[in-house]
Parts: C-alpha cells; sequence; structure tokens
C-alpha cells in the first residue's frame, strides 16, 4: 500500500522526471550547448562584436540578457530577460533573494559562467571600454614622448645588462622612448570603443577582465589563493593587465593599491599569506587588486555579506570613498535593503530570474510599487519599528525549472487581480526613471 | 643606539607612576572581584529565573606542556553573569569570534564550562554528568545556524522528529506519529513531508524542521544559534514570526544569538552585548536601544545600515579589526579600537556593575561620570 501511495505522489508531482525524460532533455540540451560553447570559442574578426551604445552616458547596457543553465532535470532560465543601463560614475544596485540570478547577470557580463551548461542563450551586453590601439598584429601602439618641436625623441637602445646596442656598421642603435606617466607605466595610444559582450569570444574577453570590468567576490576566505603571498596574488594582476610591465613596477603599484584600501602595514600584508589576515583585511586585498588596474565598472558582488557589522561598515565607507576617487562605477549585489539605501543611486529588483522593479533608490524606497518590493522592505525589521509580528511574504520562490507562464510572485502576492493568470506582465513605465512589471499598474495606465 | 633608546623607553615606563597606579587598581579590583565572586556563588536561587549564569568561564587550550599543563589558552567567555525569567527572550549580539555560541553551548553543557555556575530550573548543572544531562535534555533544547548541514541527510523528517520523542519516551510508541503529525503542522510543513528527506527541502522549510526537532521534547528552554542568517528576507520574516508564535503557545524561553541587531531586537525582551569573550553591555532591550551607555554598543548600533535614502548615517566607525582572543589586549579589551579610550583603559580592567535597574555595563568612562 505505502509503495502504491509513494508512486502516486511522484506522479503526480510536475517535478518528478522518469530516467527515460531526462535522458531526452539531456540530448536535446546537448545539442544546444554545443552549439552555443563553439559559438564561444570560434574565431572571428572585431568588427563581430562592436556595437555603439543607445546612451552614451551609459557604461554598460544589458538589452534582454537571458542566461541558461542546461541540467538534465530541465532549463533553468537564471537570468529570463533582464534589461538595465548603468550611467557613468553611478553605483546601481542590485536586490534580490538567493537564487533570483543576481550573481549569474553579475557572472554573464563577466563571462564567468560554468560551461558547458551555463550559457549566455541570448541578448546583448554593450560596454563602453577604453582600449588600447592596436596594430594590424594585435599588439597596442605606444606613445611615444616628443621634442617641443614635436619630432619623435630617440635614445640609444640598451640590452639587458643596460650594455648600448651596436648595430652592424658599429654605431649605436637608436629607439624611441615611450612616454610614461607619473607612476612609470608606459603609456599606450587608447581609443574608445563599444563591445557587445555576449557576442565576444572567450579568446578576446580578456581585453575587459580585470583591466575594464573588475569583480569583488562574496568570501574573500576562498577567493584568494592559499599557496600564494598576497604581493604575489596582487602583482600578477598588474604585471598581465599592463603592457610592458616590469615586476618592480607591479610591486609599486600594489603596495600603492594596498594603502589605498586603508591597510596600515601594506610592506606586511604584501608578504604574509591569506591566511595570515582577517576577513575584513582579506576583503580589503581583494578591493585592491579588483581596482589595481583602474577598472570602469566594479561589479561588487555581495562584498560584505561575510563579514561583521562594523568591518562592513569601514569596507561600505572604503567602497564610497574610492568610487569618487577613481571615478568608476559601480554594480552593487546585495540583499540588504539597508546596504542599497545607503550606497546605490539607482536600484534594480530582480525577482526569479526577472526585473520586477527599478528605478532610483528614492522612488523605490518612497515609492515602491511591486507587491514584492513592498513586501520585502516590510519584511526586514527595521530600528526604528515597534510592530509586533513581521510581514512576511508567504511561499517560497518557484521551482526554476519549468516556471509557469503567468507573472512569477501569483503564487505569494496578497493584491492578485484576475488578470495575473494571463501572461506575464511586461514593464510598465512610471516615472522617466521608474519601471515596473505588474499587473496592477498596467491596468492603471492603460484607464488613465 | 636604538637599544639604549629602547632601554630608556622602557625605564620610564617603568618610573611613570601614574601607570603604577593604575596597576595596583588593577590587582585591587581583581582581588575584589575575586571575594565579589565566592559571595556570589554562595547566594541562593533566585525562583523567579529559570536560567541563571553566574561568573561563566570557558577557556580552550592552545598549547600544552609536556606534562599536560596548560601553558596558553583561548578565553572563549570570560566571566558573564545574567538571569533570565521563564518566556523571556535574551538576545546575544556580537561579532564573530566574541564568543556568543561557546557561550550557548556552555550553558546547554555541550561544552562544560571551565569555571562558574549555571542554574537551570532551580538545579545547579554545572556538575551533572552526561547520564543526569541527559534526563536534563528534554527541557533544554538547541536551533543551530545552518540547516543544511544540521539535519541527517539519509533520514527521512518522519525520523528525525520523532527519534528524540521516542528517546526520551515523550508519548507512547503507537502515538508517536499522530505527535509529530501535529507538531508538525504547528511548525508550519505539511504532513506528506513526512516520508520526505532534507535534500528535498528549501532552506526556510529545513531551519522549520530544526525548530521541530528542538521542540519535539517539549523544553522550556531554546537556544537559537543564528537561526535565521543563512536565510533571505521574506524566509527570515516567516521563521521569527514562527518563533514568537511558538513561543506564545508554549510558554518558552529562549536565548537568540545572532549578529543582526535588528532582527535581536524585534524579538528579544532583554539583550547581551558581547565583545571579545566579555559581556560589555546587558539589560531592558528599551534601556539598551534608547540609551546605550558602552562606546561599543554605540558603535555597533551606528554600524547597521538603515534602509531609508535620505537619513545620513551619523556613524561612528570603528576603526582596526577585532583582536585575537587568543591573545586580548590588557586592560579593557576594547580600548584598542575605542574612539574615548584613556590610558587608564590600558592597565585597568573595568568591573562589570548595574547602573541603571536591570542595566549593566563595563567602562572606565561610565565610573568616572557615576563619579
Amino acid at each position: 500500500m505505502s509503495i502504491f501511495n509513494k508512486k502516486t505522489e511522484k506522479s503526480s508531482d510536475k517535478h518528478y522526471l522518469t530516467s527515460k525524460e531526462i535522458k531526452e532533455i539531456a540530448k536535446a540540451n546537448a545539442k544546444v550547448m554545443k552549439e552555443l560553447e563553439k559559438k564561444k570559442y570560434r574565431k572571428c574578426d572585431e568588427s563581430e562584436f562592436i556595437t555603439s551604445m543607445d546612451d552614451d552616458r551609459n557604461i554598460l547596457e544589458i538589452e534582454d540578457l537571458h542566461t541558461y543553465f542546461f541540467t538534465d532535470q530541465g532549463i533553468v532560465k537564471a537570468v529570463n530577460g533582464v534589461s538595465f543601463n548603468i550611467p557613468k560614475g553611478s553605483t546601481v544596485g542590485i536586490v534580490g533573494e538567493s537564487g533570483c540570478g543576481k550573481s549569474v547577470t553579475s557572472m554573464s557580463i563577466m563571462r564567468l559562467l560554468q560551461g558547458p551548461t551555463g550559457q549566455i542563450y541570448s541578448g546583448s551586453i554593450r560596454f563602453k571600454s577604453v582600449d588600447y590601439k592596436r596594430d594590424e598584429h594585435g599588439n597596442p601602439i605606444p606613445i611615444f614622448k616628443r621634442k617641443p618641436n614635436g619630432k619623435i625623441l630617440f635614445e640609444d637602445a640598451l640590452d639587458k645588462k643596460g650594455n648600448v646596442i651596436l648595430k652592424k656598421d658599429g654605431t649605436p642603435k637608436r629607439v624611441p622612448v615611450q612616454a610614461r606617466n607619473e607612476s612609470g607605466a608606459l603609456l599606450f595610444a587608447t581609443e574608445e570603443k563599444v563591445y557587445d559582450i555576449a557576442e565576444m569570444p572567450m579568446s578576446e574577453i580578456h581585453r575587459l577582465r580585470g583591466r575594464q570590468i573588475a569583480m569583488i567576490f562574496q568570501e574573500p576566505m576562498t577567493s584568494l589563493n592559499p599557496v600564494f603571498t598576497i604581493g604575489n596574488q596582487l602583482d600578477e594582476v598588474v604585471f598581465i593587465h599592463t603592457p610592458g610591465a616590469t615586476p618592480e613596477m607591479a610591486k609599486v603599484r600594489s603596495l600603492e593599491m594596498l594603502e589605498l584600501v586603508g591597510i596600515a602595514a601594506p610592506e606586511r600584508v604584501y608578504n604574509s599569506y591569506p591566511h595570515e589576515l582577517s576577513g575584513g583585511m582579506r576583503q580589503r586585498v581583494m578591493i585592491s587588486m579588483a581596482l589595481a588596474c583602474d577598472p570602469r565598472l566594479i561589479i561588487a558582488d555581495e562584498p560584505t555579506t561575510a563579514l561583521d557589522v562594523t568591518i562592513q561598515a569601514q569596507i561600505l565607507d572604503l567602497l564610497r570613498d574610492l568610487k569618487t576617487r577613481i571615478d568608476g562605477s559601480i554594480m552593487l549585489i546585495t540583499h540588504d535593503l539597508g546596504i542599497i539605501a545607503e550606497m546605490a543611486d539607482y536600484v534594480v529588483v530582480m525577482y526569479a530570474g526577472r526585473i520586477i522593479e527599478r528605478g532610483t533608490v528614492q522612488e523605490i524606497f518612497h515609492n515602491p510599487l511591486h507587491p514584492y518590493t513592498i513586501g520585502l522592505q516590510k519584511s526586514k525589521p527595521t530600528m526604528d519599528s515597534d510592530s509586533d509580528t513581521l510581514f512576511n511574504i508567504p511561499g517560497n520562490v518557484p521551482n526554476p525549472v519549468n516556471m509557469p507562464k503567468h507573472c512569477y510572485f501569483k503564487e505569494r502576492c496578497s493584491k492578485c487581480i484576475g488578470k495575473c493568470s494571463g501572461d506575464y506582465p511586461c514593464m510598465v513605465q512610471v516615472s522617466p526613471t521608474h519601471y515596473v512589471a505588474c499587473h496592477l499598474y498596467g491596468e492603471e495606465e492603460a484607464n488613465g | 643606539m636604538a637599544d639604549k633608546k629602547k632601554k630608556a623607553a622602557i625605564e620610564a615606563q617603568n618610573l611613570d607612576p601614574k601607570i603604577q597606579e593604575y596597576l595596583e587598581e588593577d590587582a585591587k579590583n581583581k582581588a575584589e572581584f575575586a571575594a565579589q565572586r565566592e559571595e556570589d556563588f554562595k547566594q541562593p536561587y533566585d525562583p523567579e529565573c529559570i536560567l541563571e549564569v553566574r561568573h561563566m568561564r570557558k577557556t580552550f587550550p592552545l598549547q600544552k606542556s609536556l606534562l599536560g599543563k596548560v601553558e596558553r589558552e583561548l578565553v572563549a567567555v570570560d566571566d558573564v553573569s545574567f538571569k533570565l525569567k521563564a518566556g523571556e527572550t535574551l538576545g546575544i549580539v556580537g561579532e564573530s569570534g566574541c564568543g556568543k555560541t561557546t557561550l550557548g553551548r556552555a550553558i546547554l553543557k555541550l561544552h562544560q564550562p571551565t569555571d562558574g555556575r549555571i542554574i537551570f530550573d532551580g538545579e545547579d548543572i554545572t556538575d551533572f554528568n552526561t547520564k543526569k544531562m541527559r534526563k536534563n535534555r528534554t527541557k533544554m533544547q538547541i536551533i543551530f545556524q545552518d540547516p543544511y548541514s544540521s539535519l541527517p541527510p539519509r533520514s527521512t523528517v518522519g525520523d528525525i522528529l520523532s527519534e528524540p520523542v521516542q528517546v526520551h519516551n515523550i508519548v507512547p510508541k503507537d502515538e508517536v506519529k499522530d505527535y509529530v503529525l501535529k507538531l508538525m503542522d504547528k511548525c508550519g510543513l505539511r504532513d506528506y513531508y513526512f516520508e520526505r528527506y532534507p535534500h528535498e527541502f528549501s532552506g526556510g522549510q529545513r531551519q522549520r524542521i530544526c525548530i521541530a526537532r528542538a521542540l519535539s521534547v517539549n523544553p522550556k528552554l531554546v537556544i537559537c544559534d543564528e537561526p535565521v542568517s543563512a536565510l533571505d528576507v521574506s524566509i527570515q520574516a516567516q521563521i521569527i514570526n514562527l518563533l514568537k508564535d511558538l513561543q506564545k503557545s508554549m510558554n518558552l524561553t529562549y536565548i537568540f544569538i545572532s549578529h543582526d541587531l535588528s532582527v535581536v531586537k524585534f524579538i528579544s525582551d532583554k539583550i547581551g552585548v558581547m565583545y571579545l569573550g566579555s559581556m560589555v553591555e546587558f539589560g531592558n532591550k528599551e534601556d539598551i536601544f534608547s540609551n546605550p551607555i558602552h562606546p561599543y554598543t554605540k558603535a555597533l548600533f551606528s554600524a547597521i545600515p538603515n534602509p531609508n535614502p535620505d537619513v545620513k548615517m551619523n556613524r561612528i566607525v570603528l576603526g582596526g579589526d577585532i583582536p585575537s582572543p587568543a591573545n586580548p589586549p590588557s586592560g579593557c579589551r576594547f580600548h584598542t579600537r575605542c574612539p574615548h579610550a584613556t590610558e587608564k583603559c590600558k592597565y585597568v580592567t573595568p568591573t562589570y556593575r548595574e547602573y541603571e535597574e536591570g542595566h549593566f555595563a563595563a567602562c572606565h568612562l561610565l565610573e568616572d561620570e557615576a563619579k
């Protein structure tokens, strides 16, 4: 009897799959994954992934991004049609519960998705980068020092030991002198280019990763290599991403960065191993590593979740301070609304792989529209509130495989209307910067 | 040359009468404290209180000599005392490594305390052996932080929940299933979960299973060791509300350990703030939140991000990191990070005393003010 019961329960469970079904799904997935992998590792010309921005003030534009995980249980649409912009010099906060796709969005921007299961299926991520101008061989074009009359300055060429290299006829070989900036780094000609990150092949992604877009990971404990010293790991970043860098220059830069993030004894930290540092120190090292190449965009993926409150306060102060100093943009991913309120200029609220509401921080906190955003704000106990029970959103996030066709929040929503059983609501513009995906507001717009 | 300078500096330090005075005062305080401690141990038990902790101390040996003598030790909990009435919730806050979990475990005697007394339900349980303690376990339970690792993956929910009931003979054998189903209903678990395994559940549901397991033996005291910090905000609210409802219906006493001050404020009646093993402030929720007196508590409160973009935070940012508990600073342990630290704080350990009724703290600044 009990066996029979189990069977019926399993067959009634819509997430239960037979092995035959699993095989079929795996076969279909393999086909798609193979194609996407092929595209990822293709050789192509630069023109294929160069586009232009919609709005020149933005540094990053994500349009209709779909990132899927092809599992044997079915396709997990971790990011399902996400579009938002990051204006230059601003902080965009992304909030949502675990599994809502906020980290996967950042991973898609960095192209760090675990292949072959994780793939950017469609959509575009346009990033405005200032990249080195390259000659026909792909080498960066140097800027040479010039005399006051505009002619290029030449000097004798030296070999590694510092001796003058002579030509065959006995005269010293003359080479042009490359210009350097104040800290001694070689200068190269740069140009502004807009890349579509989603279309870039993996062989070209190093143009952006680390140098243009840097990432601060959630867990400083696991993201530093335990067998190398901090100095070693920091130098590597500078060394790889700066053409013509010498180890000495890399060290100078590393120490400079460690000082910038407020480490009192940079020389000591430089020579120590990650396990010798505390959590807050490690996170500072991670931040200095991200900032080492003056990135134009910093993605901070839950930078303070693993830290204590007092250390969190230090790190947030530091991030805010650094943003103004290096004039970059920050994409801040967190589940803490308090941090968002404090740090962000624009807020994107995600739920189950989709953006449900976005706007400026004032709009989201003073005039939240989507029931989920309202619930999220009410369910967090605040320091000034004195209620007896907390507001809670009933139920759980739906299973990421086989998402329903209607609004994903319908089962947990208290303001459900008849229209909610229909198609997924589209984004409605409430104000020039405020968008919401909910039928409640679509109706109003139509009536008004 | 450098050596000479160093020597001179050391001599100057030795000669400084002020420091000498401080050291003497510290020694005097310590002697006074030892006498006070003996006296406290002799005092009768408060019948109103379900739990009384008197001068609890827990150390872990770091280094032992050849003969087994402890040469270096880590003081995880240093002289913590408090009283808790039945039906109350005590929230313990502090940063990681401040000994809040060790305190919770020592109260349950999952760690044998090195020194001090635990009086639970009118009995001194400090020296109870395992056998005697086993009977007591039905009265005190714990909910762990991580619901993903605290449930056995090979047992069904039914097995997990009925095992403690069977072991402690809470109900007759044939009524166990009904009892467990009732309990599951109370904790918001559907009855068909009975035959499912933990991996089939989300974090919030698993935490509900953990709560149900803890409550299956009808305990009086439940220690919640960061029960919501691994959960999402919307699920957090569900679990906190569940804990509150269960407290009302079963008249439970909670010790709620957390680093999230807003959660602690919501659920607690009394709050204890810990720093590096010692309790720096203890009192009623209203007193602590409206009038925090210890500088650490003030800094801790100001560090919480406020979900209101218009409020400009007037934040006290503490510099530096938490010192290692294996090598704590001398004098007041907070003096390395305290914005108001004086010379005295470096040498004299502040005593933990009552400033208002039921509001305890340990800080020199307050003592000076009181004088």
